[in-house]
């Protein structure tokens, strides 16, 4: 037999001598890992799991494997740049009787797929989309042909929010952070030319999914596909936007109801669409360690099945269209855990739960997308950031991602420009296509680190997971509020220990390149050589355009079909609302799911904003509460760099100098202006203030500038800080200033903080914005400047 | 400082809010500028000849019983009340009625940082950009019970600039509600609806200035609890003194968006804020005629009930200044006197509150010393 594998070496190209190499693969060192990790789990996992058509979990593997190779004609190994040393798809104890020895078995730590990137790599899915439809669709066809395989669009905020472009409350939103779609026709013009029954969508959309999948539906059907032969996800976790994004529309359990009947709607009529993608990435950018990310996205996993059963679903109709979305940052080992740790514990759960009415194994594999971390990018030395990138990605595919979107290295400083995203893209292909990377399944197993950090991190993410079970599930959990609490405080922690130096960033923290150390204040990234060209937007453009068209739609329809459509949705939403309508027969329980009822309004001509505020009608707007956390920053900025505990003392200092010097502490409100919904910049920087001596106003989300101008001024802050991560403070920063000096309170000042060009920073300047703060800013210098500037203004002096 | 008394009169919100930051200022020069801006407003206030006077209503409750909500759904109400009204304001001349809403909000300070975050037009966003509503969060800094230093002086304020209802809401249900009582017309206090087994002797002495209990968050499956902790609150009030001018009442109210008919888990009436509203009007008015009467009973002073919360509000005034003056005052007899106490303290010597009835005394007694 040892003959025979050492021929195989030589010659790889022959046929699968691998497989007959059972005992030969034995390696002696890997018991240690083995005992450690499964222990537990194997004597009620193993015998149960493997069918008795299999003796050994090694020969389900092999099986496997073939089948998976067969499929795509992959070769069954491959040759490295050493000649005559060829890799096997995966590698393992064969002699182990363990289950999760091997990959595409129970429980699937080592991989969902027996072959992973062997026989396919992971699909790269960048995630884009801005501007105009026009704009999209010709950046989604530069993509496809640039060796893209699905299609993924991000919409702007109005979208996001149930909002029209011609709404007061969205001016400096439209078309920002994702494309405008008001009505059906805007989704025509983004597939113009696209063959959607042929390319993959992803759309990232969770408050007005309603009519956005309606529209995505009726734009198919209009250009001859039929919707069951659509294939895509659609983001539709509308629990974690409770937790942290905040681009929700209606209250949780209205929220709930919607996501079921999609569901609900998918599985009878678009059998090739996944209706959820549980996130657990914005819970990561937002401020969670991956452990808490972890827990938090199978909890919610573990709510949407709940919900999909209430909406007449069983298990295996619902589980295996669950997909996942995790963040990938730089803490390299702990992200690969993670992936390996969240197929295992959705097994184990899936198991304990619903083992007895589960008759798909599919049912039971976590199958997740990945994203490299945007909140590991910093804004100075961007070109770093290709470097970071490249790190997440690669801890991604060894924890065995399904598919992936690498970050731009501008994306800290602006929206992805042209060449960044390429490179981006760029990335992945060189993983998958030089080197080598994908020839075999989950390279760490077996590793006594990954295999020990693995069981650990489950552990630790299952007393989480339990302690929500045990408060009645994730949708009571974040009606609560305590996720949301947990995950902020964990944000103002690692502020703190970014800022006194524990935590590292390089460029930022810690060897902090020259021309910028010594750069004159305010100005973030300006630094010389390192400026690079970023992305900008004609948003008053864009809005004219979506404007003009929605005048045009709302002529041109037939306006008593149109409202007909809309009274629909309203008696469907009435219904609902009341009673559970799921019991009664499968035509009549059809007609009143939402969706059904959007896809008439759809085609009818009514408008995004007109479908969700006819929903609104009955179920009411959300309007988050918003609490900081006071004192957590603090505490944890016990600065063992002696520099950075210095920079503290002088902050308060300042604070202390001026409180004295003015009659009273320096008063800031913290406002987030437009509908971007992501508040861990503005909470973190209200809860470091208020420990650094401010009095700090909160302001709630989604505010217009009138309404921030009309805060400040009552509350009589010395400064506003206006918190922009999309792009709108072009629009919404000048209409700030306007406001002010229509409130003759132009004393006020107005700094800004968040993601800002430093293209960007001078057309501040002169709106008369004296400091701008990009993402990396450390607190403490943030305070010491700002009082230098409002001390000046004042004309105090001791 | 005409012309900002002028404009805060006219009630520019500007105006307004930058006379309260007056008041507010612990800059020793601004304390004559805030004196004298007080007086002027005063004058231009008797000269106006307004006839009403502000309906002020104090609403506390420790954090998480839902103040917030409370005073956000009133005012939003008694802002609904006059459909006349749906723009911008128009100053106080065009009022009529409560339909001009100020909202003063104390955030506590942190002890140790200083800092303070005033997280209330967050939790109000649509009465905090509501065009007839002022929402003003003050810092605590520190200063006894639920009151910010200068509240009193807000208060009046904006009673000046010619806001119709003045609500007032306060964290830290504890020492010192006795001010804010004062104050107000009327004061809720809420409670959760779990409350009513810890309710204790410490609570008692605040039940004795509140008028009405609210024992909130009775919806669903609390309204049994709810019903169960307003009748220890109801049990609790029977057993005050007979001294106690009005008759003061426990209510459920629910803070659930729709109006939550009672699910046969109790007889008693669940009320929302907008229902609350006639309740609080009535007891606002008995109380005010009470409180006046009750005053005349007791004091035999020819005060008004506004004349007795300004004096009240210098008593805490003067505490809260001689707490900031006494420890940076020149006088090394003075400082003899408090760094022995502080010493005492810190031995253990003396109890804090010995060592702080010392050291009066030994003020006084210096100060009788003092030839006239």
């Amino acid at each position: 037999m040892a003959s025979r594998l050492r021929c195989a070496a030589r010659s790889c190209s022959c046929a699968r001598p691998w497989l007959f190499s059972r005992g030969a693969l034995v390696s002696s060192s890997l018991s240690g890992w083995r005992r450690c990790a499964f222990e537990s789990s194997r004597k009620n996992t193993q015998s149960r799991e493997l069918s008795s058509a299999f003796e050994s979990a090694e020969a389900q593997w092999r099986f496997q494997v073939e089948k998976e190779l067969a499929q795509t004609g992959a070769p069954s190994s491959r040759s490295t740049s050493v000649d005559g040393i060829c890799l096997r798809p995966a590698y393992g104890d064969a002699a182990s009787a363990e289950s999760g020895q091997w990959p595409g078995v129970p429980p699937y730590r080592r991989g969902p797929h027996a072959s992973m990137y062997a026989s396919r790599p992971w699909t790269i899915r960048q995630y884009a989309g801005f501007g105009t439809a026009e704009e999209s669709n010709a950046f989604f066809k530069r993509a496809l042909q640039g060796g893209q395989k699905g299609l993924s669009v991000a919409f702007d905020l109005a979208t996001h929010r149930g909002y029209d472009s011609d709404h007061p409350r969205v001016q400096g939103d439209v078309g920002m952070a994702g494309v405008a779609v008001d009505v059906v026709d805007d989704m025509k013009r983004l597939f113009d030319g696209i063959k959607l029954d042929e390319v993959s969508v992803s759309m990232t959309m969770n408050g007005a999914v309603l009519p956005v999948l309606a529209f995505f539906i009726v734009a198919a059907e209009e250009s001859g596909v039929a919707r069951s032969k659509l294939s895509g996800t659609v983001q539709n976790d509308i629990l974690k936007e409770f937790m942290v994004r905040n681009t929700f529309i209606y209250p949780p359990e209205p929220s709930l109801r919607i996501t079921g009947d999609i569901m609900a709607f998918c599985t009878r009529e678009m059998p090739k669409f996944n209706t959820i993608s549980i996130s657990g990435y914005h819970m990561q950018e937002a401020g969670a360690d991956p452990c808490l990310e972890l827990a938090f996205t199978l909890a919610d996993g573990l709510e949407y099945i709940r919900v999909a059963r209430s909406a007449g679903l069983t298990v295996d109709q619902c589980a295996p269209r669950l997909s996942f979305f995790f963040g990938i940052g730089m803490d390299f080992y702990v992200e690969i855990a993670k992936l390996r740790a969240a197929r295992e514990l959705w097994y184990t759960l899936l198991k304990e739960k619903y083992g007895s009415e589960i008759n798909n194994p599919k049912s039971y594999v976590l199958r997740t997308h990945c994203q490299t971390s945007g909140y590991s990018l910093t804004e100075k030395e961007p070109y770093n950031n290709a470097v970071r990138t490249t790190i997440e990605a690669m801890a991604a595919v060894f924890g065995g991602t399904q598919s992936l979107h690498t970050n731009a290295l501008d994306e800290a400083i602006a929206l992805p420009s042209e060449f960044a995203a390429r490179l981006a893209r760029n990335t992945q292909l060189i993983l998958q296509e030089e080197t080598g990377i994908c020839a075999v399944a989950d390279p760490f197993g077996g590793s006594y680190m990954m295999e020990a950090l693995t069981s650990e991190l489950m552990l630790k993410a299952r007393s989480v997971i339990d302690q929500v079970e045990r408060a009645g599930g994730m949708a009571k959990c974040v009606a609560d509020g305590w996720p949301k609490q947990r995950i902020e405080d964990a944000a103002a922690r690692k502020q703190a220990r970014i800022d006194s130096g524990q935590h590292v960033i390089v460029g930022v923290n810690k060897f902090i390149a020259e021309q910028q150390s010594a750069q004159s204040s305010g100005n973030g990234g300006q630094g010389g050589d390192e400026r690079i060209d970023v992305r900008s937007l004609d948003s008053v453009g864009i809005r004219q355009t979506q404007l003009d068209q929605l005048k045009r739609v709302k002529f041109s329809r037939n306006a008593e079909a149109a409202q007909r459509a809309l009274q629909l949705i309203v008696q469907a939403a009435k219904f609902r609302n009341g009673v559970d309508s799921v019991k009664e027969g499968e035509s009549d329980a059809a007609s009143k799911n939402l969706l059904d009822c959007c896809v008439v309004a759809a085609r009818a001509r009514c408008t995004l904003g007109e479908i969700s505020s006819a929903l609104e009608s009955v179920y009411g707007r959300y309007q988050p509460q918003v609490s900081v956390a006071t004192g957590v920053y603090r505490d944890n900025f016990t600065g063992e760099e002696p520099g950075a505990s210095s920079e503290f003392r002088e902050a308060v200092r300042a604070v202390q100098t001026f409180s004295e010097l003015a009659g009273r502490r320096p008063r800031i409100l913290i406002a987030k202006v437009g509908q971007d919904g992501h508040d861990r910049g503005a909470k973190v920087v209200a809860s470091g203030f208020a420990d650094l001596g401010f009095d700090v106003d909160v302001g709630p989300l989604f505010q217009t500038p009138a309404e921030v101008v009309k805060m400040a001024v009552e509350a009589d802050v010395h400064v506003i800080g206006v918190s922009s991560l999309a792009a709108g403070h072009r629009t919404l920063v000048p209409a700030v200033m306007e406001e002010l000096e229509r409130a003759e309170a132009q004393d006020i000042l107005v700094i800004v903080g968040g993601v800002v060009p430093s293209s960007d920073h001078e057309f501040l300047r002169k709106l008369g914005v004296p400091l701008v703060f990009g993402p990396n800013t450390r607190l403490p210098y943030a305070v010491v400047e700002l009082i230098r500037v409002l001390s000046e203004r004042l004309r105090l002096s001791t | 400082m005409q012309e900002l008394a002028a404009r805060v009169m006219r009630r520019v919100p500007r105006a307004v809010a930058q006379a309260m930051t007056l008041m507010e200022s612990d800059h020793p020069e601004h304390l004559a500028r805030a004196q004298a801006l007080m007086q002027q407003l005063r004058e231009t206030h008797a000269s106006l000849r307004r006839p009403n006077r502000a309906l002020k209503i104090g609403v506390s409750g420790t954090p998480g019983v839902g103040t917030f909500g409370v005073v956000s759904r009133l005012a939003m109400h008694i802002l609904a009340l006059d459909s006349r009204f749906d723009g911008q304001d128009q100053g106080p001349e065009s009022d009529s009625g409560w339909n001009s809403v100020c909202v003063l909000a104390v955030d506590p300070s942190s002890p140790r940082t200083h800092g303070a975050i005033l997280g209330d037009v967050a939790r109000m966003p649509e009465l905090a950009t509501h065009p007839r509503a002022f929402v003003r969060a003050s810092a605590s800094r520190g200063a006894y019970g639920g009151l910010a230093p200068s509240t009193a002086d807000l208060i009046q304020v904006a009673e000046l600039a010619g806001y119709g209802t003045i609500l007032v809401e306060t964290v830290g249900v504890g020492q010192s509600e006795a001010f804010v009582a004062d104050i107000v017309d009327v004061l809720l206090l809420l409670v959760s609806f779990n409350s009513g087994d810890e309710l204790q002797a410490s609570k008692r002495g605040l039940l004795e200035l509140v008028d009405m209990v609210i024992v909130n968050k009775a919806d669903g499956d609390h309204v049994r609890e709810a019903s169960h902790t307003r009748h220890m609150y109801e049990s609790a009030l029977a057993m005050l003194s007979k001294h106690v001018y009005a008759k003061k009442r426990v209510l459920l109210s629910s803070s659930s968006v729709h109006d939550s008919a009672a699910p046969g888990y109790t007889d008693d009436n669940i009320y929302t804020p907008e229902t609350l509203w006639p309740e609080i009007l009535e007891m606002a008015t008995t109380a005010r005629k009470a409180k006046t009467t009750f005053q005349k009973d007791t004091d035999e002073s020819e005060d008004t009930s506004h004349h007795s919360s300004l004096v009240a509000a210098f008593w805490n005034e003067l505490a809260v200044e001689l707490r900031r003056s006494l420890p940076s005052h020149s006088s090394t007899s003075l400082q003899q006197i408090l760094k022995g106490a502080e010493m005492h303290v810190r031995t253990g010597d003396l109890s804090a509150r010995s060592a702080a009835r010392q050291a009066v005394q030994q003020i006084l007694a210096a100060l009788e010393r003092i030839p006239k």
